[in-house]
């Protein structure tokens, strides 16, 4: 049984419009309130595999692609991923310590101002998409992400080298960490 | 073959990078040789004619001597500055090519140690802890850095300047040569009684460690129990008293060394005394000049600091065997089922599966399957029923090929298992455990574990007809979750629909459920049980189940009691006839009124 045939819309037979705060997802015939969308792989392919959920978390519907939704319902879904998933990005690293919870405490600086946030292992980390790194508060869970290491000041990658478990890997294949998006 | 000599079989791949690299030492010993030389060409030639009697003898700089004097003077500076470049180049050159090359040796040694492992049997595993065999693969490997090529190269250096200035000295006087080795049958003797002496005690020594590391794994995976019973003082004095034996054995090895290298140093010591005294002796004859017993003395310890250095390498080789030892025998380990050579692969399985008066026991124990015959048509579900240690497990270890039976035979899809490559029998099965087994991972790697090129729409499909989709999609991270070291960070339930989502993606043939649901609560149990159901459809599955009412629609339930199937039939057959499986049902059915 393919149950994803099942859930998955095809872009170009549907359509996504807002109404006052919601979207409404028009497809088949029938039209259903989006609550949220969600990226099934934010990190490895954000662009892709795209779920539309109602208010219960029940998914209306897998968007393979944005690809092929008319302009308007592509903007719409674009505009809810970004509100979604749009983090700090972090433009220096000022400082790195450790602290009495055995982590450390990073103080950098985003576009949005002057932050911190705490790691406690290589689990807050996602180098997936290298040179974009994802960092996850351990406490708050809030996301900060550097959009290119390799673009990073030099102070800022030295401050950062020693607490990042980045192998030649992620050096050699950087191009190929950005090509699989 | 020696564990040493073995050891040094490691450095064939990489053979011309350490000849260049000794290359390297032999020159930089010369380069070394040559400054002396020239420092004594510069005060004998250069600057002693001006002094006389310790006065200064020298005249005028517009002398044209003083002048050449002065040239050839920056002529030798200039000569000591390009041996001070070639000494760094050189030295550059040796210590970065025999340094790689030990980093290189470490780095195939501990893949092919793990590689290894990873096709020892069950029976391997069950003797040994998990983290004494961590430890052989990181403390003993590393205990290994720079034992090969160093040690090589010391010794190759060392025998050469023996040769050399054994020879200067059976130049000079071969009768004071002769008494120059007079120590060395006691020296060797010593080395003899130290190596025998100290070998077993590095040996414990790395089996001290690989105890805390076994105690410390152990400790650390079950932190939550040991915080739970307040076990915490408990465990420290465990683990100080594994330390405490390393301790001890580590103070043993550190007075036989302080006491063996003083001692030796003492032997050697005799050889100058004796020269003393007999050179001295033929100096009042007549028969030696002074000046031949000063070149010699001198060269005597150019002589004995080889000989020492030596001695010093012999401790880093003992050192360096207990853990090589530790490793090899690892690797001397076979696994106990292998391919034969004319092993055939399996093409895709149907899934018949059939016993034939299967006996089996596990190494010297009583036996757990007595005359077992089965046999199952392609697609049936199968459901294996009995009491704790009847020896349901051990069916799916024999259908596996984790083990051999010991009389009978167990055929797949017709074909004895004996003749068939396992590896393509394996890849065909799918298991979903009573405690399934995460990797520290995300997701989407734990899912695709069994189909590594699975594509995402692949993933999401495998997720959601196990159920697992909704669930995943509502982590902030969705598929690119991490979940942490065995799943830590998952329910019991979400750890199980993932594992059955990763069998899913690998299409298995035959599927083996064990206790698939008995740690979840009714409603988790209700959405896991409908992904089992897609699961089943197509494939030949073996049921482990305690709950009896999970396998009631099984195609045949099979009930074994003390390796011996007691009968076997559907459900209703069962307990139409009254036997083990109806009273099973009675107490099961009656505990649940209750």
């Amino acid at each position: 049984m393919d149950i994803t045939t099942q859930n998955q819309l095809i872009p170009e037979t549907i359509d996504i419009r807002q109404n006052g705060d919601s979207l409404i997802l028009s497809a088949g015939g029938e039209e259903r309130h989006i609550d949220h969308i969600v990226r099934c792989f934010p990190f490895s392919t954000p662009d892709q595999w795209i779920s539309l959920r109602d208010q219960e978390g029940t998914e209306l519907g897998l968007l393979p692609t944005l690809d092929g939704l008319d302009t308007q319902s592509r903007t719409r879904v674009e505009e809810h991923l970004k509100d979604r998933y749009d983090i700090p990005k972090i433009q220096t690293i000022r400082n790195i310590e450790s602290n009495k919870e055995g982590g450390t405490t990073w103080d950098i600086d985003t576009d949005a101002g002057p932050m911190a946030f705490t790691l406690r292992g290589d689990q807050n980390l996602n180098l997936n998409a290298f040179p974009e790194i994802v960092f996850t508060d351990a406490i708050t869970r809030k996301r900060y992400k550097i959009a290119d290491y390799t673009k990073l000041d030099r102070a800022s990658q030295k401050i950062a080298r020693a607490y990042l478990p980045m192998s030649s890997r992620h050096y050699s294949g950087r191009r190929g960490g950005r090509s699989r998006r | 073959m020696n564990v040493f000599l073995r050891l040094i079989t490691y450095v064939r791949p990489y053979l011309g990078r350490v000849c260049i690299g000794i290359s390297a030492t032999l020159v930089i010993i010369g380069l070394d040789a040559a400054q002396p030389l020239l420092m004594r060409e510069v005060i004998d030639n250069i600057l002693t004619p001006y002094f006389t009697e310790g006065n200064y003898i020298g005249g005028d700089f517009a002398d044209t001597k003083i002048a050449a004097d002065f040239d050839r003077l920056q002529f030798y500076a200039l000569l000591l500055l390009g041996i001070y470049i070639l000494h760094t180049i050189f030295s550059f050159i040796n210590r970065y090519l025999l340094n790689r090359t030990g980093q290189d040796i470490l780095f195939s040694l501990r893949v092919q140690v793990y590689d290894h492992l990873q096709h020892l049997g069950l029976r391997f595993y069950n003797d040994r802890s998990t983290g004494e065999l961590m430890s052989r693969v990181t403390a003993d490997v590393e205990s290994l850095q720079y034992t090969v090529t160093d040690t090589l190269e010391r010794v190759l250096v060392n025998i050469a300047t023996i040769v050399i200035y054994g020879s200067i000295l059976f130049g000079l006087s071969f009768e004071l040569a002769l008494i120059t080795l007079l120590p060395m049958p006691l020296y060797s003797t010593l080395i003899i009684f130290y190596n025998r002496t100290v070998r077993p005690y590095y040996t414990m020594a790395r089996e001290r460690i690989a105890d805390i590391s076994a105690l410390l794994q152990d400790n650390l995976s079950g932190i939550r129990v040991i915080k739970c019973f307040a076990r915490e003082g408990h465990e420290l004095s465990r683990f100080t008293q594994k330390c405490k034996a390393f301790l001890t054995i580590s103070i043993t090895i550190i007075k036989t060394r302080v006491a063996f290298f003083p001692l030796a140093r003492f032997v050697i010591s005799m050889g100058p005394l004796l020269i003393l005294l007999f050179g001295g002796r033929q100096i009042i004859l007549g028969d030696l000049t002074i000046g031949t017993l000063f070149a010699f003395q001198s060269f005597l310890w150019r002589f004995y600091g080889p000989v020492e250095s030596l001695t010093r390498i012999n401790d880093t080789i003992v050192r360096a065997a207990a853990s090589a030892r530790r490793i090899f025998e690892i690797l001397d380990t076979q696994p106990e089922i292998k391919d034969t050579p004319n092993a055939l692969p399996f093409d895709r399985l149907n899934g018949s599966v059939e016993f034939q008066n299967v006996t089996f026991a596990y190494e010297h124990g009583p036996p757990v399957l007595q005359g077992v015959s089965l046999h199952v048509q392609p697609g049936q579900l199968i459901g294996l029923v009995g009491p704790s240690g009847a020896g349901k497990t051990t069916i799916i270890n024999l259908i596996c090929r984790f083990y051999d039976p010991d009389s009978g035979t167990v055929c797949v899809d017709g074909h004895d298992l004996k003749n068939m490559q396992r590896a393509s029998l394996r890849s065909q099965i799918g298991m979903v455990l009573q405690e399934p087994f995460l990797f520290n991972g995300t997701i989407r790697e734990n899912i695709a574990y069994g189909k590594l090129n699975a594509t995402e729409a692949d993933i999401i499909n495998a997720a959601m007809m196990a159920n697992a989709h909704d669930f995943v999609c509502g982590f902030p991270d969705a598929y690119d979750t991490h979940i942490g070291e065995r799943g830590v960070r998952l329910s019991g339930g979400e750890k199980q629909r993932i594992s059955i989502a990763r069998a899913i993606l690998n299409d298995p043939r035959i599927l083996i459920l064990d206790e698939a649901t008995s740690s979840v609560d009714t409603e988790t149990e209700m959405l896991i049980q409908k992904a089992l159901e897609r699961l089943m459809e197509g494939r030949t599955t073996f049921a482990i189940a305690h709950r009896l009412s999970t396998v009631r629609r099984a195609d045949c339930l099979y009930v074994i009691d003390r390796g011996k199937i007691v009968e076997f039939g559907t459900h209703t057959q069962l307990l139409a006839s009254g036997g083990l499986y109806a009273h099973l049902c009675d107490m099961q059915f009656a505990l649940e009124d209750t």
